[in-house]
């Protein structure tokens, strides 16, 4: 044994001599797909629905299912260019009353809820009769709110709004009460007003609860206002799917439910939007 | 030490003590439910005191410092409390504590430098120049270069001691301290010990903390009170005088763990 190379002992308790180098890690290089993989990779759900819509139009042809059964998706986009402005005028006056219904479901479910968790009575003694109001079916109330507010605006807007207001006002409950007390006692111990506590840490604790309640209020509030023009309303596309209905126009019918699921989703879409913008903090949002 | 050695304390000093306590008993609950969680406490805080309270799980420490806060319901605290000469709602009302909880409790939806001007945008109790700058604060805490990060971008220690920058930007007169680094790990704390030794000779607010261990305790306070199992009773007092500012290596001498042991056997003997 030569000693001019003493062997040391590493802190692990392995020898290691002094003419062989420390290990150094290596990175290992990013890797990016290329840029066709990466195309296919954020358009290949479209590409299923595409396929989807080219084997409906494959299959009715080849099966020549009449139109009045099942219209092939040309059919259905003729209808559409045949009526524009019928249908685009549909939307529009279901949007509104939609968009009316959802806005007033969620002022007066806001304010519920706040009331409910602030005062525990309130709660006691109204939540189980907007219970009943809830499990009555809207096909059974949307009737009478015909008879008492007449066939226009009004009461599709109630429709909606009966359809959507749950969900706010039980989400609104919910994130009130579950606001971090220590947090709340922290402003306390400040000497805070009931109000700033509200303010400071109550409204902005209840925001994730609100936003989430809108991807389900939302929708609903599409549906419910197409129950509301379905059962009685001169206009809207659902009293355009009756008439379609009526008439047997089976291609008609199939693109004004087209429409209402656009619709749906598209405010679907601007909700989750806007709580991606609003409440950056939250882990659901980061996810 | 008994109740009556407690007592027994100079009298001349009571008139400048911070807090005072007198035959506090607190009661949890009502009628055949109630329990009965401290009694008769006596105690006296003075100026830039640093105590520590430690006892057996569930004997009343917490609930101590929430009935020095004010934060119990009305008609549980029974006895005297005096903070500067007012009870514990005028002293509240006028900012004179501030409370750390044993986790950090911040907004998520506020960075670390929101969180701490927090209490500034509420309290009505502190006139201007008795408040403290939160940049300045954070600056304290070591956190200059974290000012604009979220809670959920920030470690545990990290988060605590924005916590404890917030606790002082109202110059509170007491900080209460609810076991402030049980939620940490080891090193963490060891760090956080000192660090917070370090901010509170840098203000002149006295310290109540409550914790669960003894080194902890011996390491940072000037007195060391033991509380007894259910209901809570102050059973000794142990003095610590070691010099200050007191570092790391206090923990591996001989006399720190003399003083340990002594304190060891006083809960035990609780």
């Amino acid at each position: 044994m030569t000693t001019s190379v003493t062997p040391s002992v590493s802190e692990g308790g392995v020898p290691q001599s002094a003419d062989r180098p420390a290990a150094r890690a290596v990175i290992p290089p990013e890797l990016r797909s290329s840029v066709p993989v990466r195309a296919l990779r954020a358009t290949r759900v479209w590409l299923v629905l595409l396929a989807a819509v080219g084997l409906w139009q494959l299959a009715v042809a080849a099966l020549d299912v009449p139109e009045y059964i099942f219209p092939a998706p040309t059919e259905i986009v003729d209808e559409l260019l045949a009526k524009p402005d019928l249908y685009l005028s549909a939307l529009w006056t279901t949007t509104t009353e939609a968009v009316l219904g959802f806005l007033a479901a969620v002022v007066v479910g806001v304010v519920l809820g706040v009331l409910f968790s602030r005062f525990p009575l309130v709660e006691e003694l109204v939540y189980p009769f907007l219970n009943i109001i809830r499990v009555t079916p809207t096909v059974a109330i949307a009737p009478l709110l015909t008879i008492w507010f007449g066939r226009g605006l009004v009461p599709v807007v109630i429709a909606a709004f009966l359809i959507a207001i749950f969900p706010v006002l039980v989400q609104v409950v919910l994130g009130v009460s579950s606001v971090d007390r220590q947090l709340v006692d922290v402003l306390r111990i400040a000497n805070a007003s009931e109000l700033s506590i509200l303010r400071k840490v109550q409204v902005p604790s209840t925001m994730p609860y609100l936003f989430s309640s809108f991807r389900v209020a939302a929708p609903g509030a599409v549906v419910g206002a197409l129950l509301g023009e379905f059962l009685g309303a001169s206009s809207g596309l659902g009293y355009l799917i009756t008439v379609a209905s009526g008439q047997l126009n089976t291609a008609a019918v199939f693109l004004l439910a087209a429409l209402s699921c656009v619709l749906g989703i598209t405010l679907f879409q601007i909700c989750v939007w806007a709580e991606k913008r609003l409440i950056r903090w939250h882990p659901s949002v980061r996810l | 030490m008994s109740q009556d050695q407690l007592l027994s304390q100079p009298t001349g000093a009571l008139s400048q003590d911070l807090v005072r306590l007198r035959d506090v008993c607190i009661v949890h609950g009502r009628g055949a439910r109630a329990t009965v969680a401290v009694e008769g406490v006596d105690l006296d805080i003075g100026r830039k005191e640093f105590i520590c309270i430690i006892g057996p799980s569930g004997c009343g420490k917490s609930t101590l410092l929430k009935a020095l806060a004010g934060l119990l319901p009305a008609g549980s605290v029974q006895g005297e409390v005096a903070i500067d000469g007012r009870t514990p709602e005028d002293a509240r009302k006028a900012n004179s504590f501030a409370y750390v909880f044993q986790e950090a409790v911040l907004a998520p939806w506020r960075t670390a430098l929101e969180n701490v001007r927090l209490p500034l945008e509420v309290a009505r109790g502190r006139s201007a120049a008795d408040r403290r700058s939160p940049e300045e604060l954070l600056e304290l805490v070591g956190l200059t270069g974290f000012a604009d990060k979220l809670p959920g971008q920030l470690s545990g220690g990290m988060r605590q001691r924005v916590s404890i920058a917030r606790a002082l930007t109202l110059h509170p007169s007491v900080l209460l301290m609810d076991e402030p680094f049980g939620a940490l790990d080891e090193l963490t704390r060891d760090k956080m010990h000192t660090e917070l030794l370090n901010i509170w000779s840098a203000t002149d607010a006295s310290v109540v903390m409550v914790t669960h261990s003894l080194t902890e305790a011996v390491f940072m306070a000037d007195r060391v009170l033991v509380m007894s199992p259910r209901p809570g009773r102050l059973t000794a007092t142990l003095e610590i005088d070691f010099p200050r500012p007191r570092t790391n290596e206090l923990k591996t001498s001989m006399a720190f763990h003399t003083k340990v042991n002594e304190l060891r056997a006083a809960l035990e003997a609780a």
